[in-house]
């Protein structure tokens, strides 16, 4: 009875750390969730930039704002990232997704350096690329039914 | 005059004292996913703490004692004991999450980690506790929590279809891409949120420490019918101003600086520095209420003096725990654990526990007509 026991806890210590998906139709909702969580953090950007853009914010909410966005999107990418996936389609889907969140980091990167700076003009430089994450990210969303 | 004056004072403080850090996060999450289709929840949530609070001032009042004083001489010392532990736990996570509140709020006027602002905010919170006086203490906060009624104001610049609105309100329907679990997940925290147990307790013993007696009472009501309904409508305007803004390009909401984007979006900078000082002063008031609610109902079971009006050696046990409170609430928040998911996780529960306080105050009201 002791070894029984031992042994639940023992697979319940194991599993409960690791995120799990065991076969791909799991995976591609956690995929879609993550680039729609992702994207999220960057339409929150954009909305910061827009106030940015109409000089309707403060300098140290924007800095709290960019770093709590590329925090957000980062900790939903490595939680996803963190999955072991099912099958060859599945690790296709994993390339395809680290790729446009790698881009979506490094935006959100930008965005949050420049923030922090209270360099203007470099964050308002940075929509373009946010927006083309955002789109990018939508349409992954899309083609896996999000 | 004088009376008049006592009940607006009353007024002002319960509109801007009704929001604490459960409201800010979860009017503007469920805003930003369900629109005003949870509406009724909020609703909900107002009736019941109105007939808490009222029901508690009222047996404070005329008993002259306050709610676990009550519990424990009418359903026996253990079931007491169980209703202690899970109420205390609950708010005691709730003096974290709100410790939290405050300490994110002062970060988006600084830029500086929230986490550093923790020592400092528990020390606040402790001094203010030690030294000022419970009136004042409930009216500058109170008072100062009023500023989130920009988040109205907010609402009305950004040109609502106001019949799309009143469509979503009186027509609940699930969203087609929620599941219903998700969606009764958020009516429960959306009614969670506005029925937090320390909100009783803090009402009940603050009748004692105010020395109502059956003469307060129309202070009391005022507070309750008019006072809180109002406040909710700052909730409710967090929740449509992220369906708004938010919800148009499908934000999820996971941080207190988004609960401020439809504000600045729609009146500028001046409204962004009114609405980051309303969350500091609401989520610091709430932060006082739950850590006196803590001390309260420890001291109340265990039959220990209490009271911020009594001096501290006089009752230094109640004292002691407050500090305990604070201390750990304090270490709680150190760890660095997110604010945001310390509230959602004491709204859900909150509703669970308040259900055993109506049992007992029910019991009570009974026995105050029999008497």
């Amino acid at each position: 009875m002791r070894r029984v026991v031992a042994l639940v806890f023992a697979l319940a210590a194991a599993t409960a750390c690791v995120p799990t998906a065991r076969t791909p139709g799991p995976y591609a909702a956690k995929a879609v969730k993550t680039a729609d969580a992702v994207r999220s953090a960057i339409e929150s950007d954009l909305l910061v930039l827009d106030a940015v853009r109409k000089g309707h914010t403060l300098a140290t909410y924007v800095s709290v704002a960019t770093s709590d966005a590329e925090d957000h999107a980062s900790s939903a990418g490595s939680t996803f990232l963190s999955i072991q996936p099912p099958d060859d389609r599945s690790d296709q889907l994993r390339d395809d997704l680290s790729t446009l969140l790698n881009d979506a980091e490094d935006v959100l990167g930008d965005a949050r350096i420049a923030g922090r700076r209270g360099d203007r003009d470099a964050l308002l430089f940075t929509r373009a690329g946010l927006r083309r994450a955002a789109d990018e990210l939508d349409r992954f969303s899309q083609a896996h039914g999000g | 005059m004088k009376r008049l004056v006592t009940v607006a004072l009353g007024i002002l403080t319960a509109i801007g004292g009704f929001v604490d850090i459960g409201e800010l996060v979860t009017g503007t999450a469920v805003g930003a996913r369900f629109e005003m289709r949870l509406a009724w929840a909020t609703g909900l949530s107002v009736v019941t703490i109105i007939v808490f609070a009222e029901m508690s001032g009222r047996v404070a009042a005329v008993s002259q004692r306050p709610v676990f004083d009550l519990v424990r001489e009418r359903l026996g010392p253990r079931f007491a004991f169980a209703n202690l532990v899970a109420s205390f736990g609950i708010t005691l996570a709730t003096v974290a999450a709100e410790i939290g509140g405050v300490a994110l709020a002062i970060e988006l006027a600084t830029s500086v980690n929230y986490v550093l602002w923790v020592p400092l905010v528990a020390l606040l919170i402790w001094l203010v506790i030690w030294r000022v006086k419970f009136e004042l203490m409930e009216n500058v906060f109170g008072l100062l929590g009023l500023a989130l009624l920009v988040a109205t104001v907010a609402v009305w610049q950004l040109h609502p279809d106001w019949s799309d609105v009143a469509h979503q309100v009186f027509h609940p329907t699930k969203p087609a891409t929620e599941s219903a679990p998700s969606y009764w997940y958020y009516a429960i925290a959306m009614f969670g949120a506005g029925v937090m147990p320390y909100e009783v307790f803090f009402f009940s013993s603050g009748a004692i420490e105010d020395h109502w007696t059956e003469a307060d009472l129309i202070t009391a009501r005022a507070n309750v019918f008019i006072g809180f309904p109002i406040g909710s409508l700052v909730t409710l305007s967090l929740a449509l101003g992220a369906a708004l803004v938010l919800a148009p390009r499908q934000i999820e909401v996971s941080s207190l600086y988004q609960a401020a984007l439809p504000t600045t979006q729609a009146l500028g900078t001046w409204a962004l520095v009114v609405v980051i000082i309303g969350f500091f002063a609401c989520t610091f008031g709430a932060a006082l209420e739950t850590t006196l609610s803590c001390g309260y109902s420890l001291a109340q079971y265990f039959g220990w003096q209490w009271g911020k009006a009594v001096k501290p050696k006089h009752d230094a046990r109640f004292h002691l725990a407050l500090i305990v409170v604070i201390l750990l609430a304090t270490c709680v928040m150190l760890t660095t654990i997110d604010p945001v998911k310390i509230t959602e996780f004491v709204i859900v529960l909150s509703a669970a526990c308040l259900g055993d306080d109506h049992q007992r105050q029910g019991g009570d009201r009974d026995d105050q007509q029999h008497e």
